[in-house]
C-alpha cells in the first residue's frame, strides 16, 4: 500500500450484537497520520470501533476499506498482510505471561513472516532482532527487563512491553484501547503522552479510545465523542468546546450499558 | 430436590452392586490360616533382607541389595524409555486432537480446509480413545501372546495407553489455556499456526510438564508391576521371591519401590515449583 495516503474509510456501518446494533457511523475517514482520540462514555462503543479499525470484527452492514482495500473482500492471506500493519495495544496487555519479555515483542512480527521463520526469529533471535527489540523497549523505558520473566513485571511496565510489541511489528496505524485504564493514573497520563509521541515522530497514524477527555484534547489533534453507538462529534480538538464534552458524559439519557466489548 | 435424588441414586447403585457381588463384611474376616500367612508376611516389613534368605546361594551372585539397586535402576530405564516414547506421541496426537489450531478461523478456509482439518480432529480423538481405553498391562498381555513379552514391547504396552493420556490432556490444556495473547497475535496478522504455537502453546506448557512428571510417576508403578510378566523390572523379583516365601526379600524390593516414587514425588515437586514461579 502506497504510504501517504493509508487511511480507513468506514460508509454506511453498523454493527450488530445479538440482534442489538451497538455502533453506527454513516461515513468515517482517517487520513494518514492522523492522531484521533475516541471519547465517551462506557458502553458508547469505542472499543467496537477499534475492532473495527483493527479488522477483528467484521460489520455487519455497510463498508471499511482500508488503503485502497475493501475489508470485506479480502482473502486469508491478505487479511493477515493487512492487519500485519495494524499495531493494537489492549487495555488488558494480552502478553503471554509466562515468558521473557523479548519472546513477548518478538511476536510482533509474527504476521510479517512464516511459520518456521517465526518458530527460528521467537526461539534463537538473531542479535540484530534482539537489537531491535532493545531499542524499543527503551523508547518505552523498560529496556533492562529485556530477558525478565513478563509476569514479574508491574501493570504500568507490562503496557509499556504491550506498547514495545506494537512498535516492534512496524505497523503503519497504532491503535490502543483505553491504554491509561488499567494503571494508576499518574503512570497513564505518562503512558498515552508517550504514544502520541512516538506516533507523530513516526508519523503513525493512531488512534486510542479514553475517558479522560481534557487529556484527550491537549494530545489529540482530531476527537470523536462516541454516545450510545451513535458519532455525537468528530471535530479538530481545537474547536471542540467544554460545552459539548460534558454533554458527552452527562448521565440522563445515557446509553445502556452492554455491548461496548 | 433433584441433587438429593441423584445423591441418593449414586449412594443406591453403590449398595446394589456390593449385593451383586456378594460382598459382605465376612469376606473381610480371614480364616485361621490366612491370618497366619499375613501376619508373618507384615511381620518381615520390620525385617526386610539385608542378604538371600536361600540356603543355597550361587557363589557368582551379587549381594542382595546390589541386585535390588539394579532392578530399581532397571524399573526407572523401562519407565523413561516408555515416556519418551509416550511424550513424542502423545505431542503430536495433542496437537492434532486439539481444536484450537483450526476451529476459530474454519469458515474463512478453502473447502477442502474444511472437510479435512475435522475428519483429522475426529480421528485424532478416536485413536486416543483407542489407546486410553485398554490398560497397559492388557496390552502387555497382547503383546505376550503375540510376540512373547520383549523388553521392547513392555515399553511399548505402557508407552500406547499413556501417549494417549498424554495426547487427551495435553489437547484439553491448550483448548483452555487463556487465549487473550493468542486473540492479540491473530489481530497483528499471525497465522493459526504461529497463534497456536506463540499465543497457546506457551501458556499451557507449565501444566503440561506438571502433568508428564506425574505421569512418569505412574509409569515407575506400571513398569514395576510389568515384571510379572517377565521384563527384569522391580516386580519379577517381588514375584520370585514371593514364591519362594522368601517374604523379607519382597519387603526389600517394596522398600526399594517406595524410595524410588518418593525421590520421583520430591524431584518433580521440586521442578513443578520451577515452572510455577
Amino acid at each position: 500500500m502506497p504510504s501517504g495516503h493509508y487511511d480507513y474509510r468506514l460508509r454506511n456501518l453498523r454493527i450488530d450484537y445479538d440482534r442489538t446494533t451497538v455502533l453506527r457511523i454513516e461515513e468515517l475517514d482517517i487520513a494518514h497520520g492522523e492522531s484521533v482520540a475516541v471519547v465517551g462514555p462506557s458502553g458508547a462503543g469505542k472499543t467496537t470501533l477499534l475492532r473495527v479499525l483493527g479488522l477483528a470484527l467484521s460489520p455487519s452492514d455497510g463498508t471499511v476499506s482500508i488503503g485502497e482495500r475493501t475489508a470485506e473482500g479480502l482473502s486469508n492471506a491478505q487479511l493477515r498482510a493487512a492487519r500485519a500493519d495494524i499495531g493494537f495495544v489492549h487495555q488488558d496487555f494480552r502478553l503471554v505471561p509466562n515468558l521473557p519479555v523479548l519472546q513477548n515483542v518478538l511476536c510482533g512480527r509474527l504476521g510479517r513472516m512464516s511459520f518456521l521463520a517465526s518458530i527460528r526469529n521467537v526461539l534463537a533471535p538473531r542479535a540484530s532482532d534482539v537489537a531491535s527489540v532493545y531499542t524499543q523497549l527503551a523508547r518505552v523505558g523498560i529496556q533492562e527487563k529485556l530477558y525478565q520473566r513478563t509476569d514479574t513485571l508491574s501493570g504500568g511496565q507490562q503496557q509499556r512491553v504491550a506498547i514495545a510489541r506494537a512498535l516492534f511489528q512496524s505497523p503503519r496505524v497504532l491503535l490502543a484501547d483505553e491504554p491509561i485504564s488499567n494503571v494508576d493514573p499518574a503512570r497513564a497520563d505518562e503512558t498515552i503522552r508517550l504514544l502520541a509521541e512516538i506516533c507523530r515522530e513516526e508519523g503513525l497514524t493512531l488512534c486510542a479510545s479514553m475517558h479522560n477527555a481534557p487529556l484527550a484534547r491537549a494530545l489529540f489533534t482530531r476527537i470523536i465523542g462516541l454516545r450510545g453507538g451513535r458519532v455525537v462529534f468528530d471535530r479538530p480538538s481545537s474547536e471542540l468546546s467544554d460545552d459539548e464534552v460534558t454533554r458527552l458524559y452527562r448521565l440522563t439519557d445515557a446509553a445502556p450499558e452492554e455491548g461496548s466489548r | 430436590m433433584k441433587r438429593r435424588l441423584i445423591i441418593a441414586a449414586i449412594a443406591l447403585a453403590g449398595v446394589a452392586s456390593f449385593n451383586a457381588l456378594n460382598l459382605g463384611p465376612q469376606a473381610l474376616v480371614p480364616t485361621r490360616e490366612e491370618l497366619g500367612a499375613l501376619s508373618s508376611f507384615l511381620a518381615y516389613s520390620f525385617a526386610p533382607a539385608l542378604t538371600y534368605e536361600a540356603a543355597f546361594v550361587p557363589p557368582d551372585a551379587p549381594p542382595l541389595l546390589l541386585k535390588v539397586a539394579d532392578a530399581a535402576r532397571r524399573t526407572v530405564c523401562f519407565a523413561a524409555a516408555a515416556m519418551s516414547l509416550a511424550i513424542v506421541a502423545g505431542g503430536i496426537l495433542g496437537f492434532l486432537a486439539s481444536t484450537a489450531w483450526w476451529r476459530r478461523d474454519i469458515d474463512a478456509r478453502g473447502a477442502i480446509a474444511r472437510a479435512v482439518f475435522p475428519t483429522i480432529y475426529v480421528c485424532a480423538r478416536s485413536l486416543i480413545a483407542v489407546m486410553r481405553s485398554v490398560h497397559e498391562l492388557l496390552w502387555a498381555v497382547v503383546f505376550l501372546v503375540a510376540i512373547g513379552l520383549t523388553d521392547l514391547g513392555a515399553v511399548i504396552a505402557i508407552a500406547i495407553p499413556y501417549a494417549g493420556t498424554l495426547a487427551k490432556v495435553f489437547s484439553e490444556l491448550i483448548d483452555e489455556a487463556a487465549d487473550d495473547a493468542a486473540m492479540a497475535l491473530r489481530g497483528s496478522g499471525a497465522g493459526p499456526a504461529q497463534v497456536f504455537a506463540f499465543g497457546l502453546v506457551p501458556r499451557a506448557l507449565p501444566d503440561m510438564g506438571a502433568y508428564t512428571l506425574y505421569r512418569f510417576e505412574c509409569a515407575l508403578r506400571s513398569s514395576a508391576v510389568l515384571g510379572f510378566f517377565g521384563p527384569e523390572t522391580l516386580g519379577k523379583f517381588i514375584k520370585l521371591s514371593w514364591d519362594e516365601n522368601h517374604y523379607g526379600e519382597v519387603w526389600t524390593y517394596l522398600y526399594a519401590l517406595v524410595a524410588m516414587i518418593v525421590i520421583i514425588e520430591w524431584w518433580s515437586g521440586a521442578l513443578r515449583s520451577r515452572f510455577a514461579s
